[in-house]
């Protein structure tokens, strides 16, 4: 096991049950379990920023949710430092919460409208005890100038404040316990343009200055760009793709992967694009082979027959692909478990 | 087109908006032309009444709002002062509309194959069953796989992508001259948006008609627009070739949008000069630039006067005291 690792995520898996509609369940329909997480392993280490990445409907947040426990995986593990996320009860359970925190998309959905801001940031201080009257109203301040607020916003209704503050309002709160590990939710897609790069800004800083580790879950390449040493690529479940940021956007190695980054606009009318195009939509229903198939430019007969398997580029990358062998370089064909993710993460 | 007539011209559109909390001026002496076959971005962050403009052109303005002052004119027809008879017959044929929240714009109680028939019967004559035989082929031309089923589907049975394409196919069906595309792919994913952008550059290219994009995204206008005109607050800023607009943008809000793109290549910091937030409409004072309250190069005049317009080269203009005394 890689000691060094915060959090451990091994074989992760939550799948959801869909039952079929009333009238088609009285013809006999069986329920559809729908695996919105599949077979999900990755480590992230202190200090460490992991971007995830993908579209709607390929997981992400379900991920995320089940990082910090807000939903209980169907298979696999977590560990976060030396425990097992899943045993957690109680005290425990509670002390977990104190270090990793969440940030969530919406945060008009996720900031209580009848609060004022300093009862919103005070909440997470009062339940993991803080002493003295004083010391709390000291640290409001703090934590609300540490995130580029005044003091005199803490008497703020949410409704009072714009959307930029809204977030910088949750960051507060996310970090009021001092956690290790932030997981971030799309934490920029629901702002205005103008908004969202001081917000990237400002978690940019916080990471550097408080030393934080980060999970960053994002549809938008640019923003995993800005703040992941790291990026995972998610479609349908999945990983299809692992390797630091820089690298894997020089050179992406999945046909998703370079399909997503192509996709993104780029605001300079010089740049000419590879245009690399998916076919069609995403499906429910998961492919018997390699899930990208259907939609893939480059798949292959065979594509469509087996499952795509995460297997070492290099020392620092993995990737699912069928096709990856016919690039020139030979990848070491070994499937990620718990015994070659701690060799492919080792070389790092 | 030499000295030709622009497609759509929009000359110094005022509206109002009368609400509970007062009235403003939500658009203000805003001028705008498109020519036929040329796409234009209409770009601003929410509330700059880029939406306001496009209802405007399509008269389907909300109750709450007014036409203050200006002319539309579509192919040299008055569109402020027709009937609604006559309107009724220019949307679809001559312009339609494609909305960020296509969902809503489907009936949920029609197959999504009756509802673009209904199009080809009243503007083509067609009876129903040719009318579905059409249906099918633009389904099938806007890239949607087995047509045949899909056009048997209700709305809720599809994807945002699918719904998005099947909307382009409803309002396409007439073949319009001008297409008003408002935030079309916003909610979509990046791998679907491609697509969407793909389907309307080759409409444009079979049908020549003419796109007015209305976007808060910078790149999808720098990909796609030939002309882009910049909106702040219900003002035009600034407005030009895209080209120019993106390399030598001249107007302080035009700057600090494109500063405020996080750079993909990860090449710039993370910062941008764009500070505050739009000023509120309600609430304005006097006839000064209403990006004065967050423009870094604010002067005293900024305060007090209009900016003036000034004209740059290729069509190029731009709403500044800055260039007041030229460049």
């Amino acid at each position: 096991m890689d000691s060094e690792a915060l959090l451990q995520v091994r074989d992760l898996g939550k799948q959801f049950v869909l039952r079929a509609p009333l009238m088609r369940r009285f013809a006999g329909s069986a329920p559809i379990a729908l695996a919105a997480v599949d077979r999900v392993s990755f480590d992230v280490r202190p200090g460490e920023a992991v971007g995830i990445v993908g579209e709607s409907g390929c997981g992400k947040s379900t991920l995320a949710k089940c990082l910090v426990k807000l939903l209980e995986p169907t298979s696999g593990s977590i560990r976060f430092g030396s425990t097992d996320v899943h045993e957690l009860r109680g005290a425990e359970l509670k002390r977990f919460r104190e270090q990793v925190q969440i940030v969530f998309q919406d945060p008009v959905g996720s900031l209580d409208p009848r609060w004022r801001v300093r009862q919103i940031v005070a909440e997470p201080l009062r339940i993991h005890g803080v002493d003295a009257k004083g010391a709390l109203y000291r640290q409001l301040v703090d934590l609300i100038e540490l995130v580029g607020l005044r003091a005199d916003q803490l008497n703020r209704l949410p409704s009072e404040l714009s959307g930029g503050e809204q977030q910088r309002v949750a960051i507060a709160r996310a970090l009021a316990t001092r956690p290790r590990l932030l997981i971030l939710d799309e934490p920029t897609s629901a702002l205005d343009a103008s908004t969202r790069i001081h917000i990237l800004a400002l978690l940019a800083e916080l990471r550097r200055t408080l030393r934080m580790t980060y999970v960053l879950i994002s549809h938008d390449l640019s923003v995993i760009r800005a703040l992941c040493d790291r990026v995972l690529v998610m479609y349908m479940g999945r990983i299809v793709e692992v390797g630091p940021t820089a690298a894997v956007f020089d050179l992406p190695l999945h046909p998703y992967t370079e399909a997503l980054l192509a996709a993104i606009p780029v605001p300079d009318p010089d740049v000419q694009k590879q245009p690399v195009r998916l076919r069609g939509d995403l499906t429910w229903v998961p492919p018997a082979g390699c899930s990208l198939a259907p939609r893939c430019p480059m798949a292959a007969p065979a594509c469509a027959d087996r499952p795509q398997q995460l297997v070492a580029w290099d020392e620092r990358r993995l990737v699912a692909c069928h096709r990856i062998s016919e690039r020139e370089i030979q990848p070491v064909p070994i499937v990620l478990n718990r015994a070659a993710a701690t060799t492919a993460e080792a070389g790092r | 087109m030499p000295a030709a007539l622009p497609l759509l011209s929009i000359e110094d559109l005022s509206i109002d908006l009368d609400v509970f909390r007062g009235r403003a001026r939500v658009v203000d002496r805003v001028s705008l032309e498109v020519e036929e076959a040329q796409v234009v971005g209409l770009v601003g962050e929410s509330g700059s009444g880029k939406s306001m403009t496009a209802m405007a052109v399509m008269r389907l303005l909300p109750r709450a709002a007014s036409i203050a002052g200006g002319h539309i004119r579509l192919d040299g027809r008055d569109v402020l002062s027709m009937s609604e008879a006559d309107m009724r017959r220019l949307r679809g044929r001559e312009v339609a509309m494609i909305f960020q929240t296509s969902l809503l714009v489907l009936n949920p109680l029609l197959r999504v194959g009756d509802q673009i028939a209904r199009v080809f019967r009243t503007h083509a004559g067609l009876d129903q069953r040719s009318a579905r035989v059409k249906a099918v082929e633009m389904l099938d031309r806007v890239g949607i796989r087995h047509p045949e089923r899909v056009s048997h589907s209700y709305p809720h049975e599809l994807s945002g992508g699918m719904i998005q394409r099947a909307l382009i196919a409803l309002m396409t069906a007439a073949r319009p001259r001008l297409l008003i595309a408002d935030e079309p792919t916003t909610g979509l994913d990046v791998t679907t948006e491609v697509q969407i952008f793909d389907l309307l550059r080759e409409i444009r290219r079979e049908t020549r008609a003419a796109i007015l994009l209305i976007t808060h995204d910078l790149g999808t206008v720098a990909e796609n627009a030939d002309r882009v005109a910049i909106m702040h607050a219900g003002h035009i800023v600034e407005s030009g070739p895209t080209r120019a607009i993106f390399k030598q943008p001249r107007h302080p809000y035009t700057r600090a949008l494109l500063s405020s793109i996080p750079r993909f290549d990860g090449s710039q910091p993370l910062e941008s000069t764009l500070r505050g937030q739009a000023p509120d409409v309600f609430s304005l004072q006097g006839d000064g630039c209403r990006f004065a309250g967050r423009c870094p190069q604010v002067m005293d005049v900024c305060r007090q006067h209009r900016p003036p317009l000034v004209q740059l080269v290729d069509g190029h203009s731009v709403f500044c005291h800055l260039y007041a005394d030229g460049l």
